[in-house]
């Protein structure tokens, strides 16, 4: 290699690089085997105290979805109307009936 | 003689492939960044690819193995504004007189509001199982109160108010541990007397009807006839039908991500793409070592082992975060990103049935055409006459 390289000098570094092939074989066979260690030695049980929980409360549907939503406790139909929240006229004070009815009609 | 000539051939060009390889992760460092960039880029499309499809499929399975115990057929009784409750006595009895029916039990239970948002009370009488008694410290008397883990993180206090048809102040008994939050996230497990007075029903009576038959196919065959027992409108929902309602759900969340991301995805694939054929496709380099003795399969197997030595790590690494981001145990983002909860999500262990072929096929999907593009641009820069080069860059 010169001492003042020219401007047109570009190292090649075309070079074998055996370490950097193990490092990535290394790494990939370490994700794979992390991989297949995580399938093989998932905790298949985990959900057993759960399901028995369920069971035992005779729950329908799992709390996935936030208790508020209706998809929650899903229904294959169409949902009524729910009355309670329908508009009601105002209530009229105890009395005011009967007060009503006494007042004459006008004559026409 | 002839088997000694081919397996010395064979180890020859092992040799000669394993030299090339080595020159082909030189030419690697060359370009470091932009290799690494390539590989990254790699491994974000498939763990972008991956974590929606898998978590909609570890999804659909864990619920159906939590729903596996589930009551066969939930009976409703309707009106027209809605569901109405049932008298407990005559319900079991003309339920229990339907053949086929092998258990019925009452449900009282109910949405009503709390301090920490919505919640489902479920009310537990004295007839509880033993398997309900195992698990829960004392079974909650009245005025008292069991918490799901949800519920338990958002609030440490002692009591819990709870306000349906009336207010009830109840005094927490225990929390439920997390592992139980698939189903009883934000669940408050109380006395079958407070959840009547919360939900307004008289005593005898209840929301809804279970009931669990010999053989699962039955369920839908012995629909028709329990409706038909019962003198009021009924609403009958099976099992399946919940489960199948729980795992389109999560189908439609996943494929609605999975599109949303596409065209990122698919910009990523172009600009690496792009990066690939302009990093292989560079012509003097190729003549220069066509120049130096380089035959065209040499150069097109030190461009494949090149991609390769991109491709498998990268790969490798998309596979282990998607793997990871769903698998783990105990996750709650899908629960805040997914399901809309607001306050503490459910800590969900998800099943891996499915993932084993599924991770293979993504990677393929992503992994084959990269290599494909990297084989076309190769061959095509390979064939090139060194003269010609030579020739055009004069």
């Amino acid at each position: 290699m010169p001492l003042f390289p020219s401007a047109n000098h570009v190292p090649d570094r075309l070079l074998p690089a055996r370490w950097l092939l193990l490092a990535a074989g290394a790494f990939t066979c370490l994700a794979l085997g992390a991989a297949a260690f995580t399938v093989s030695t998932h905790e298949r049980s985990a959900n057993r105290k759960c399901a028995e929980l369920a069971r035992t409360l005779h729950l329908s549907s799992p709390a996935l979805i936030p208790s508020g939503r209706f998809l929650r406790h899903p229904e294959t139909a169409l949902r009524g109307i729910d009355w309670r929240f329908s508009p009601r006229l105002p209530v009229m004070a105890p009395g005011a009936d009967e007060w009503l009815r006494s007042i004459p009609e006008p004559e026409r | 003689m002839a088997a000694v000539d081919s397996g010395t051939g064979a180890l020859t060009m092992a040799r000669q492939s394993m030299r090339l390889l080595s020159w082909a992760v030189g030419d690697v460092l060359r370009h470091p960044f932009e290799n690494l960039l390539i590989s990254l880029a790699l491994a974000l499309t498939i763990a972008a690819l991956a974590v929606p499809l898998l978590l909609s499929q570890a999804i659909g399975a864990t619920t159906a193995r939590v729903l596996a115990g589930a009551p066969d057929l939930i009976v409703r009784k309707v009106s027209p504004g809605g569901w109405a409750p049932i008298p407990a006595a005559e319900t079991l009895r003309v339920a229990r007189s339907v053949p086929g029916v092998t258990r019925a039990e009452p449900r009282t239970w109910g949405v009503v509001a709390s301090p920490q948002g919505t919640v489902t009370i479920v009310g537990v009488g004295a007839e509880s199982t033993e398997a309900l008694r195992r698990h829960l410290q004392r079974l909650p008397g009245v005025g008292e109160a069991v918490l799901g883990p949800g519920i338990g993180a958002a609030d440490r206090a002692a009591t819990l108010a709870l306000t349906g048809e009336t207010v009830l102040e109840l005094h927490i008994l225990e929390t439920l541990p997390a592992d139980t939050g698939l189903a009883l996230n934000d669940v408050v497990l109380v006395n079958v007397a407070d959840a009547n007075l919360l939900l307004g029903l008289k005593s005898g009576w209840a929301s809804d009807l279970a009931v669990y038959v010999f053989h699962p196919q039955e369920a839908d065959a012995i629909r028709a006839d329990l409706a038909a027992a019962f003198p009021w409108p009924v609403r009958i929902t099976t099992r399946a039908e919940t489960a199948r309602i729980y795992s389109t759900g999560a189908s439609r969340r996943g494929g609605l991500t999975v599109a949303a991301l596409a065209p990122a995805v698919l910009s990523l694939c172009l600009l690496v793409a792009a990066s690939v054929r302009e990093r292989i496709g560079r012509r003097h380099e190729v003549g220069l070592l066509k120049a130096l003795g380089w035959t065209t399969g040499d150069i097109v197997r030190f461009q494949i082992f090149r991609s390769v030595f991109i491709g498998v790590p990268g790969t490798a690494a998309g596979v282990l975060a998607a793997l990871y981001l769903v698998f783990s145990p105990g996750i709650t983002w899908p629960g805040t990103l997914f399901f809309g909860w607001q306050t503490a999500p459910p800590a969900l262990h998800l099943e891996l049935n499915g993932a084993a072929w599924m991770l293979p096929a993504i990677s393929g999907l992503v992994l084959l055409p990269f290599l494909s593009a990297c084989l076309a641009a190769a061959l095509k820069s390979a064939v090139v006459d060194p003269q010609e080069i030579l020739e055009r860059d004069n």
